[in-house]
């Protein structure tokens, strides 16, 4: 027990101490580092140019990566890493914290004092991080350095301008290079399934409209589709919550809400940012969903249910489930089931179609050079050469050659792992994989053939045409506004907030006009004008840029 | 051994006991069983509700994995090294430096008190704490676990008093006048007296070094040198499916389902040493606590 108050408490005090400690440690570094990080940056300018891989002489970097939990080997042993150290001959000193200590260690780092030469990996500081430690001098800017030492990672931005926009901090500088891997396909996150067996069964068409979609719930709570004689039917299930692939958002497109992005329920509307859920088409939404709880066509777990639960419903022996969402069937059952199909976007009353859309996977902060970096120059072309094309494909997904071989034609196909290899310790095992600082983008996507990809492939091309042309891309804020946010996304958002809550017990004990109106008018007390207009802010910053 | 017949009320007594205490018992036990047969059921199965009481669809899977990962060995030998290394060091340093304090000869006995008890209730915080440690450079080595918070100030004090009052000072003194010093009388009569409060000891340090975890997350940067628990959470974390990977596939749907059985499987692996330990020295457990707290 007190083992177990201390640790809790000593992790609070750590947060409490870091964020007392940050500010004056941080302040201190300025003066110390950086200094010593400015000089080589002016002194050495002539001689930039002259940087030639491999080094003539080798230098060693001190590097602070986060790395994924299914790493096993240090990554100077491995093939990837290896193979940049005779190209480049740069020695790394890696630190290696795996993801689940990330916080914990990140922070006695920052806090201590003792930077590294430089953070690296796949969300290693969160967009906060960069933009504090960025302020106390701790992160240097970039875009000098990436100008002159960074050819694969500048023609990146030359064909993907939004990147560059998106990592450029408030105060213009570039204070982070990011990850991504450009599947254009995770865009629409989920889609919807219908149990294509049944419908034939109760010679019902797929549902084109809500109507329809309820009247097939229907059908398929009172005949017994599965045929097994009790009343175990679920005609319609999803996972509630901040869940973009199997949560029910996409729905709320036809009742004429063109976006319900499940994190913050933002939606671009014309130029203009939105509170989804003070609409009155989401009114609309809800009354519906609420109809389907009471009448018993939705799954009544739907608020308590995690995924693994959901989804041991949906792989059911007998078949339980009716309708749900999810990324797609290969995701699920581990192969393209026959009996469900995709349905396309349902027609509102009025005739309103809509699909969710989401940004596609970015990490602004996965790679940063501190004031402590005495070779900003070397380090800069050092990461860019991970940067270019088929070396950031390898590693994330493994040396070619071990996990996949690239194809006469320029396709890549995928290895199989020796047996009894699970695939991501075979992914893991000569490159950082999921660790990765890596910009892959759709070309190269598209030439690694992967039959669950080209299954979500037809489903981003039924729902692509529906989803809203344009959403907000994640971007960096002021620690001010970040701050004005806190409280507020604190109060709306979370399993627990208002917007959840309210959710739920609209759903399960419906609500009449004024139920709603008293809603609504509570959200404008919790400052959801604020939240939209700083949102609306950086929006029209981003257009501007 | 009845010499007289029970009445029916002490009957209905009787029964009423047993089968409330069964119902604790069964409340106590069932979780800890359940992780046992859920660590070799179908994981499908025991997410859907339907593994109760006997295991279905049984499956090693989950337990091949774990014992043929050569991280979770390693993590197993140093969470034992750790443990032993640790529970003798800490055990020593309490036992010696209780006795000491309980010594009403000791000079400065009351300030020194004071000191330590101060440490109780005041401390450096971690960062400078993680500095000190730094800087005498036991980060990433086994001595960070084993050195930092090595003496904990509420087991001095249950020691303190055991000494205090099973170690009558009449004792010193004849000791003393049959011609035995300080060291002697330490190990021929006070270690002896005090079994029952070194086991206690050993058990309480024991476990906690064995679940220690967060000296750990901090200090330790080498994987090699990663105890059990942290491999544990590592391993309980690597499950989660991330979409936005160039395969984010692979074989995601089955390694799930494996993945929630090695989930179990190392909840039973981890925690099979400690219980195997408790009922040998439990008996002194409790005894040991209330002789250190009632006359303290």
């Amino acid at each position: 027990m007190r083992k177990k108050w201390f640790v809790t408490g000593t992790a609070m005090l750590v947060t409490m101490t870091m964020l007392a400690a940050g500010c004056s440690n941080g302040g201190n570094n300025v003066n110390n580092g950086g200094n010593e990080g400015a000089k080589p940056q002016e002194s050495t300018a002539p001689v930039e140019e002259s940087i030639k891989f491999p080094l003539e002489k080798p230098i060693e970097l001190s590097i602070f990566a986060a790395t994924d939990p299914q790493v096993k080997k240090d990554y100077n042993e491995m093939q990837m890493f290896k193979q940049l150290q005779e190209q480049t001959n740069v020695n790394v000193k890696w630190t290696m914290v795996s993801t689940e200590q990330l916080v914990e260690k990140k922070n006695i780092t920052i806090a201590s004092g003792q930077l590294p030469d430089a953070f690296f990996g796949r969300g290693v500081l969160r967009d906060e991080e960069v933009i504090k430690l960025s302020s106390q001098g701790a992160l240097i800017p970039l875009e000098e350095l990436i100008e002159e030492h960074a050819p694969n990672l500048k023609k990146v931005f030359e064909q993907r301008p939004e990147f560059k926009k998106q990592i450029t901090a408030p105060d213009g500088h570039i204070y982070s290079l990011p990850t991504t891997v450009e599947r254009d396909f995770n865009g629409i996150p989920s889609a919807l399934f219908m149990n294509k067996k049944w419908l034939d069964d109760l010679g019902l068409a797929i549902p084109t409209t809500v109507d329809e979609f309820y009247n097939a719930l229907k059908a398929f709570k009172e005949n017994d589709p599965n045929g097994n004689k009790k009343a175990d039917e679920i005609p319609f299930s999803f996972v509630f919550g901040n869940n973009s692939q199997n949560g029910p958002n996409a729905l709320a497109g036809a009742f004429g809400i063109p976006n319900d992005d499940n994190r913050d329920h933002l939606y671009i509307d014309n130029g203009t940012v939105k509170y989804a859920p003070e609409q009155p088409e989401y009114e609309n939404y809800v009354q519906f969903m609420s109809k389907l709880y009471k009448e018993g066509l939705m799954d009544q777990e739907v608020f308590t249910h995690n995924l693994n639960a959901y989804q041991t419903k949906i792989r059911s022996e007998v078949p339980q489930v009716g309708a749900f969402f999810t990324y797609s069937l290969g995701s699920v059952f581990g192969n393209v089931q026959n009996d469900y199909v995709a349905v396309p976007p349902l027609k509102g009353a009025n005739g309103e179609q809509g699909w969710l859309r989401m940004p596609v996977g970015f990490s602004i902060g996965s790679f940063a050079i501190t004031n402590s970096n005495k070779n900003p120059e070397i380090t800069m072309k050092w990461i860019d050469s991970i940067y270019e094309e088929k070396q950031s494909f390898q590693f994330e997904s493994g040396p070619f050659g071990l996990t996949s071989k690239e194809n006469a034609d320029g396709t890549i196909e995928k290895l199989t792992p020796p047996e009894g290899v699970a695939f991501g310790a075979f992914k893991h095992s000569e490159a950082p994989g999921n660790g990765a600082v890596t910009i892959v983008l759709q070309d190269m996507v598209d030439r690694y053939i992967d039959a669950q990809a080209d299954e979500k492939r037809t489903y981003y091309n039924m729902y692509d045409p529906f989803a809203p042309k344009e959403i907000l891309p994640s971007m960096l804020m002021t620690t001010e506004d970040i701050e004005t946010l806190a409280p507020i996304q604190l109060d709306l958002g979370g399993p627990n907030g208002f917007y959840s809550s309210n959710f739920a017990q609209f759903v399960m004990n419906g609500f009449t006009h004024a139920d709603w109106e008293n809603y609504v008018a509570q959200l404008k007390k919790m400052n959801i004008d604020t939240y939209v207009s700083i949102y609306q802010k950086y929006y029209d910053a981003y257009k501007a840029k | 051994m009845e010499t007289w017949s029970r009445s029916r009320g002490d009957k209905l007594f009787d029964w009423t006991n047993i089968m409330f205490f069964l119902l604790i018992l069964g409340i106590v036990i069932y979780p800890l069983y359940f992780i046992i047969i859920a660590s070799f059921s179908d994981p499908d199965l025991v997410n859907a509700g339907k593994v109760l009481l006997i295991p279905q669809d049984i499956s090693w899977i989950g337990y091949e994995r774990i014992f043929g990962d050569a991280e979770i060995w390693n993590g197993y030998k140093n969470s034992i090294m750790y443990t032993v290394l640790g529970t003798i060091f800490r055990v020593s340093l309490i036992i010696t430096g209780g006795y000491a304090l309980s010594r009403k000869d000791l000079p400065m006995a009351g300030t020194l008190m004071l000191l330590i008890l101060f440490t109780m209730f005041f401390h450096g915080g971690l960062i400078p704490t993680y500095l000190l440690v730094k800087e005498l450079g036991m980060v990433d080595t086994m001595w960070a676990m084993i050195v930092p918070g090595a003496v904990s100030v509420y087991q001095l004090i249950i020691v303190r008093s055991f000494f205090q009052s099973n170690i009558p000072q009449e004792m010193l003194e004849a000791a003393m006048m049959d011609g035995c010093g300080n060291f002697k009388f330490f190990l021929r009569m006070v270690l002896p007296l005090s079994l029952p409060i070194i086991a206690v000891m050993v058990l309480f340090n024991a476990v906690a070094m064995w679940n220690s975890y967060f000296q750990a997350l901090i200090y330790l940067n080498d994987a090699s040198l990663h105890p059990l628990q942290i491999v544990l959470r590592k391993i309980l974390i690597i499950s989660e499916a991330q979409l936005d990977l160039i395969d984010a596939s692979g074989d995601a749907a089955e390694e799930q389902k494996v993945s929630e059985l090695i989930k179990y499987g190392m909840v039973v692996v981890s925690s099979l040493p400690v219980l195997v330990l408790y009922p040998f020295l439990q008996r002194y457990f409790v005894k040991g606590v209330m002789i250190g707290s009632v006359k303290g």
